[in-house]
């Protein structure tokens, strides 16, 4: 019978091995009874490895959208802000043509609707329509975690420290 | 390294392209894709679920704003999001010293709102025993034991998450088995039936 191989069963189960150095581990443990249980043993520790770290810990729903909340409010690019932003004098421009047809040409024009920039974003404006209602922007992460992130988030527009404009403002974008 | 594109990997291509437009909803299937073996991963090498967690918040926080940097001709994605996961995880326990737990500890971990995972409460089971003596590895060592087994990443992919060579990669994995061996055989009186037991 060749030479035991048990310093090279780790390296077997793992895949580590040549073809020719697996071939010589597989035809001695076939011959070697005391080999062949070392090697069940390993085979067994690399079955429990791959139930015990490839299944669990899982995280619950729950944490699992929380998480996202928490991730996600530092996440998300402004994109999408950005081109509801973009079409936003265009629609503003729209409710002032149809707004004399709606108001029957009476000129009182409410001073929140068009106490509103080009460069506001959707969420200013419907914070400012409902002031009571958080925008989505708004919410918190849950518990505390906003503030262990480390990242460089970016601040969130001052929407909340810019003045409204005394008087209505051109809707011409400044720069689209 | 591009691996043969699988209607998976088309899926992911689409939900990258989108996601890197700023569309929320492909963010969060990417999210939703990735978290669970982010989490195993971050639990893995730190072995706290609160670090855990933070590990899973801050790598999906940053890999999701910095899609752009994400280079498929150079990596897979889930290498990618790995390799910020693992990175994560190295600061954590460089700004922590991770004292040695004993098995039990594993019963005072972290209170929680919600009920503890069943495997935490259920005491002297095979899976206690792995983690017990995944505990005992060197920080090194069980990093590359846990990138071997959580995902089923190749050992390429693990030297690059790693950021070390193939044979580093190879040989920490091939160390961590058998200290993970040599620890379970000397407690043979403790281990229940199935680890290393008896034929
Ligand atoms: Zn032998």
């Amino acid at each position: 019978m060749s030479r035991h191989v048990d310093h090279l069963l780790a390296a077997y189960v793992e895949q580590q091995l040549r073809p020719k150095q697996a071939a010589y581990v597989y035809r001695h443990v076939i011959e070697c009874p005391a080999c062949r249980a070392k090697l069940a043993q390993h085979e067994r520790l690399a079955g429990e490895l791959r139930m015990s770290l490839g299944q669990w810990p899982m995280l619950r729903p729950g944490q699992v959208q929380q998480l996202w909340l928490a991730a996600s409010t530092v996440t998300i690019p402004p994109a999408n802000r950005q081109s509801m932003a973009a079409l936003l004098p265009l629609l503003l421009s729209l409710l002032l043509l149809l707004m004399p047809f709606t108001t029957g040409f009476s000129g009182m024009i409410p001073n929140t609707a068009l106490a509103v920039t080009a460069s506001h974003s959707p969420g200013e404006i419907a914070a400012q329509a409902l002031p009571d209602m958080p925008s989505a922007r708004n919410i918190s992460p849950p518990e505390s975690r906003q503030a262990k992130l480390t990242l460089e988030a970016t601040p969130p527009p001052s929407e909340t420290e810019t003045p409204l404009p005394a008087k209505p403002v051109p809707l011409a974008p400044a720069n689209p | 390294m591009k691996n043969s594109a699988t209607p998976n990997d088309n899926q992911l291509t689409e939900l990258l392209s989108q996601a890197k437009s700023g569309d929320q909803p492909s963010c969060e299937a990417i999210y939703h894709r990735f978290v669970q073996p982010i989490y195993r991963l971050a639990y893995g090498v730190l072995l706290d679920i609160q670090d855990a967690e933070e590990v899973v918040q801050d790598t999906f926080a940053y890999a999701l704003r910095n899609l752009n940097r994400f280079d498929p001709e150079k990596s897979a994605f889930r290498t990618w999001l790995y390799t910020i996961a693992m990175c994560r995880c190295r600061n954590k326990r460089r700004r922590k010293w991770l004292p040695t737990i004993t098995l039990a500890d594993i019963a005072e971990l972290p209170a929680s709102p919600e009920p503890l995972p069943e495997a935490i409460v259920e005491a002297h089971n095979t899976r206690e025993v792995i983690w017990t003596a995944l505990r005992k590895l060197s920080p090194k060592l069980r990093e590359a034991i846990v990138l071997r087994y959580f995902d089923g990443l190749s050992y390429r992919e693990m030297a690059e998450v790693l950021n070390c060579p193939h044979k580093t990669a190879e040989s920490r994995v091939r160390l961590a088995h058998e200290a993970l061996y040599s620890i379970l055989a000397s407690q043979h009186d403790i281990l229940p039936e199935g680890v290393l037991g008896h034929e």
